[in-house]
């Protein structure tokens, strides 16, 4: 005998989707030309391609690129539901690390408002950190002031960030700053593809973890794409 | 109700324990907890400590894991070690647990999952609210658990009266963090029309016809809406 449903899937609700804001502070300086953009490039083409492909992560994680310098906001925060396709970087300017790290900041503490104020659920947010060289142009006191300011949301587990060297030109000293308890990574060359299915891969992880779950990065990915 | 931590080795037993001994603890003490309304820190703490107590006691004395926990989690066998000892955060699980007697309830809460208060208007209609909502953190994937060493500052005690002469509570409709999935609306926090569906069911059908097709619901329709499992008790009077 088959048992009648008490209810049915019209009366439940839709909530929305649980969020993992992704800030992705991209160096895009004139040193960055030629090669190193393009391969920038088609790294983070291949990361919207993964996340789109992803069927949880695609309403799920939310990405927003800051690039630097001058410091720009390329794309705001949200879903590759509504923004499939990245932008296309282009390299030019100085390196001022501060300034692009306070608007990536800044960025991301408005979406929580947003997602606070619209009783969306979100994870904690991911801030990946590119250069290839070290800071300048740009005001060292507010460097400063934001190596301390992601240093304690780190500490407070309220960020996790990924400080990443782009070839030997980059100053792995200011990246480590911005890291603590774990040190700055190293590319293997211009090997973003293999980082961004890396990362692609890490936040479909998160998307899909429930109360509880400890988020264990996959170690042995990162031998893939970082000089260890 | 106990909800185990999904990450959580042994979190299964660890809420199979805090749902039977909240049961008996509260049971044994209700007419006192009951009146006790201005000492709810007490309440917390008393009821807290107590399952803690509990906890650590099987964590040492070792888990009688089944054949296919050892499989996937790589343990020896039966045979080679009947009981498996564990950490106390491998026992994590939260609690949503609603007692009463004669006119008066009492309400615990840690961690998420819903409890939904229903009330009747003038007799006739009836309407749900949320009476305790999903204690989650900042981040979606954090919650409290009984095994977490500030439980008691997080669990949330409510006392009231079921009469009222207006709107006499009717129902209640306790959730885990899989039916709350789709019977709770998170940006308002409010419940689904339908739990007042499910709490009329409970009124109205014998236990015979109510059980298979509660199980049938959440099987075939609230358990499509979600990765999580997924438990509901209804209280109707």
């Amino acid at each position: 005998m088959s048992s009648e449903n008490l209810i049915e899937l019209d009366d439940l609700l839709d909530n929305p989707t649980p969020r993992v804001p992704v800030s992705l502070c991209l160096d895009c300086s004139g040193s960055m030309s030629g090669q190193p953009i393009q391969e920038l490039n088609e790294g983070v083409a291949a990361f919207y391609s993964a996340i789109n492909n992803d069927e949880i992560a695609r309403y799920s994680a939310e990405i927003s690129i800051v690039t630097f310098g001058p410091v720009q906001l390329e794309t705001d925060f949200q879903t590759l539901s509504t923004q499939s396709c990245p932008p296309v970087l282009k390299a030019n300017g100085n390196t001022p690390m501060g300034e692009a790290v306070q608007l990536s900041l800044d960025t991301l503490e408005r979406r929580k408002q947003e997602y606070q104020t619209n009783g969306v659920d979100y994870y904690q947010p991911w801030l990946v950190l590119m250069t290839d060289g070290s800071p300048y142009g740009g005001s060292i006191s507010l460097l400063n002031e934001q190596v301390n300011r992601v240093a304690r949301l780190v500490e407070d587990k309220k960020l996790t960030v990924f400080p990443i060297g782009i070839g030997d030109g980059a100053n792995m000293e200011v990246l480590n700053r911005f890291s603590p308890g774990r040190s700055a990574l190293k590319l293997q060359g211009l090997n973003f593809s293999d980082f961004f299915a890396w990362l692609s891969k890490s936040v479909s992880k998160v998307s899909q973890s429930t109360p509880g779950d400890a988020i264990k990065l996959d170690v042995e990915g990162i031998k893939g794409w970082a000089e260890l | 109700m106990s909800d185990g931590a999904g990450s959580a080795q042994f979190s299964h037993f660890g809420a199979r324990l805090v749902a039977e001994r909240a049961s008996i603890m509260i049971a044994r003490e209700l007419k006192k907890l009951l009146s006790l309304s201005n000492e709810k820190d007490r309440i917390s703490n008393w009821l807290i400590s107590g399952l803690q107590k509990e906890l650590l006691e099987l964590s040492k004395r070792g888990v009688q894991a089944t054949s296919s926990d050892r499989a996937r989690l790589a343990l020896p066998s039966i045979s080679e070690q009947p009981r498996i000892t564990c950490d106390l955060k491998a026992l994590s699980s939260t609690l949503v647990l609603v007692a009463t007697l004669k006119d008066k309830y009492i309400t615990f809460h840690i961690g998420d999952g819903v409890i939904g208060i229903e009330n009747a208007y003038h007799g006739v209609r009836h309407e749900v609210r949320v009476a305790s909502d999903p204690d989650n953190g900042e981040f979606a994937n954090e919650t409290h658990f009984v095994t977490s060493k500030d439980a008691a500052a997080h669990m949330r005690v409510s006392i009231g009266s079921l009469d009222h002469p207006v709107r006499p509570v009717t129902g209640f409709v306790l959730m885990s963090d899989g039916p709350e999935a789709s019977l709770y609306y998170k940006p308002t926090h409010t419940l689904a029309p339908a739990c007042v569906k499910l709490i009329a069911a409970c009124r109205e059908l014998p236990h015979e016809k109510m059980q298979p097709q509660l199980t049938s619901t959440l099987k075939n329709v609230i358990a499509k809406k979600t990765g999580d499992d997924c438990s509901l008790i209804l209280m109707a009077r």
